[in-house]
């Protein structure tokens, strides 16, 4: 380090080194030998590089293996050479993997495995909290019923599903959406047909029982919200919205 | 600052989620050796809920906590980073460690995040600035922290002083203690060229809270000479233990972690080294 190089840019000399390869060695800024100091950026580019892989592999394990090791090397150094990750924790660097797997031209399975695994991830970590039951509904008022508020269970998702995936996955049943949820310690997933879906999303902001029922009947007249809705419970995927209105 | 509470000066694991069954079953009485505290990376429970929150709430029932957190990133130049200080203070206020610390090292810089712990050169300027992290990070948890010795690859040109000064320098007036790595200074000193012995026997052991001990593994090159790497995942080797040994019989029994993150032995393998230091400790101290 030359005397003038201020700690900023030491640490910022260091980065780019890494980042850029041997050729980015400044002369004065290590002690020792350039053979010896090459060795050392090595470790830490290895280091980094192997954490950023392995991460990615372990977020997105059934993805790797539908599209193959070797394959899902390349494509996640690509992703990671594109910039994506790079300013983001371990835990989160696979955010966008999906979307690039989409843009970068891969199949429609792959894409929608990768994000069905995001989506499981963001299921298991979401925040506890106690799901709706159906016991409050027995005895009461029906007006108090329409007038209760109603949000999605914060580990609760959804996502549409494509050709292949509900095999991949070992589901049965029929339906045209996966369905998430964690009501207890395990995170279930299901296929639900698109009348369920378009209730779970009216309470994905919060609603009432009787707006969401209203919305559902004014695009499907023959629609069956209290069948969807009593689904939706015995799935584990609502919660009371105790937000003041 | 509230001072933290100790871990036992007696042997711990470091807690991945395969050992959790066996670990509760110990605990619970159904088989196998209890230990005696357990350390996690915090980073693994920032998230808001699920299974892993149940898991550490029962750990926690049973045994002392110490919060070893990768990614404060104490050494940078913009100072730490403030969502992990952040959540870091959450998961600290929801479980109350008995111990937190983190690394001499940097990992953010120009918008990037690096997953690893990057040299710090051991300037003036630079205890200046960690000075300044760590007093941060303390008021943020409202207790002092412990900071581990690197792994070192590299050694800055224009250093002012060693990693002994400027550790002890660190402590001094930030009211930090040391996590001393043992495997670390021994990586260290092969690779940059100076005696682990000397160092260890410099450095004060009333500043040392916590012991990490850990494996290495080893590259050979043509021109004869080799280069250690704190690889996390190999056995404890022999010339750490020989060190330990060293070391405890000055300072007096200290919580010593058997720590590994990747190739993760089972509870028992653990445990087993775990029993190994409590012997080094007994046996000089009882």
């Amino acid at each position: 380090m030359s005397e003038a190089l201020s700690y900023f840019d030491a640490l910022e000399q260091v980065a780019q080194t890494i980042a850029l390869g041997p050729d980015a060695l400044p002369n004065a800024l290590f002690a020792g030998s350039p053979e010896h100091n090459l060795r050392g950026l090595r470790v830490h580019a290895n280091t980094i590089s192997h954490a950023r892989l392995v991460a990615l592999e372990d977020t997105f394990p059934h993805t790797r293996q539908l599209i193959g090791d070797a394959l899902f090397n390349t494509l996640s150094r690509s992703y990671f050479d594109d910039g994506h990750g790079r300013s983001q924790s371990l835990d989160m660097l696979g955010e966008r993997f999906p979307h690039w797997l989409d843009s970068s031209g891969r199949s429609p399975l792959e894409i929608a495995l990768a994000r069905f695994e995001w989506l499981w991830l963001t299921s298991y970590h979401a925040a506890d909290a106690e799901p709706l039951s159906a016991a409050p509904f027995v005895q009461a008022d029906p007006a108090q019923v329409l007038a209760m508020s109603v949000k999605t269970h914060p580990a609760a998702g959804l996502m549409p599903t494509v050709t292949g995936l509900s095999e991949l996955l070992g589901l049965s049943g029929s339906g045209d959406w996966l369905l998430l949820a964690r009501p207890d310690a395990d995170v279930t997933v299901q296929l639900v047909p698109a009348s369920t879906a378009a209730l779970f999303h009216t309470f994905l902001t919060g609603d009432t029982l009787g707006h969401a029922f209203e919305t559902i009947l004014t695009n499907d007249a023959d629609g069956n919200p209290l069948e969807a809705m009593q689904f939706l419970i015995a799935a584990g995927v609502l919660a009371k919205d105790d937000r003041p209105c | 600052m509230i001072p933290a509470p100790p871990l036992p000066p007696m042997a711990g694991i470091g807690l991945k989620p395969e050992h959790y069954t066996p670990m509760l079953e110990a605990c619970s009485g159904v088989g196998g050796v209890r230990t005696n505290w357990v350390e996690v990376h915090p980073q693994n429970y920032f998230c808001a809920g699920g299974p892993p929150h149940r898991w550490l709430t029962a750990v926690a029932e049973h045994v002392p906590l110490s919060f070893h957190s990768t990614a404060l990133s104490l050494g940078s130049a913009g100072g730490p980073d403030d969502l992990e200080l952040a959540q870091l203070a959450a998961l600290a206020e929801r479980y109350h460690p008995a111990s937190i610390s983190d690394h001499l090292s940097w990992s953010n810089a120009a918008g990037e995040k690096f997953p690893d712990l990057l040299p710090v050169p051991y300037t003036l300027e630079a205890l200046d600035r960690l000075v300044t992290n760590v007093d941060r990070v303390q008021t943020r948890l409202k207790r002092a922290i412990l900071i581990e010795n690197p792994s070192r690859y590299l050694a800055f040109a224009n250093d002012d002083m060693d990693e002994v000064l400027f550790l002890h320098e660190l402590c001094a007036r930030t009211g930090c203690g040391l996590l001393l790595d043992i495997n670390n200074v021994d990586v260290s000193a092969t690779n940059l060229g100076f005696e682990a012995t000397a160092y260890l026997e410099r450095l004060n052991p009333t500043l040392v809270r916590e012991i990490h001990l850990a494996g290495h593994s080893t590259e050979y090159f043509d021109d004869s000479s080799i280069l250690k790497i704190d690889d996390h995942g190999s056995a404890i080797s022999e010339s750490c233990w020989a060190l330990y040994d060293a070391f405890i019989a000055r300072s007096g029994s200290v919580p010593t972690l058997i720590e590994r993150d990747t190739n993760i032995p089972t509870y028992a393998d653990l445990i087993a080294e775990a029993c190994r230091a409590d012997a080094v400790m007994e046996r000089h101290h009882v």
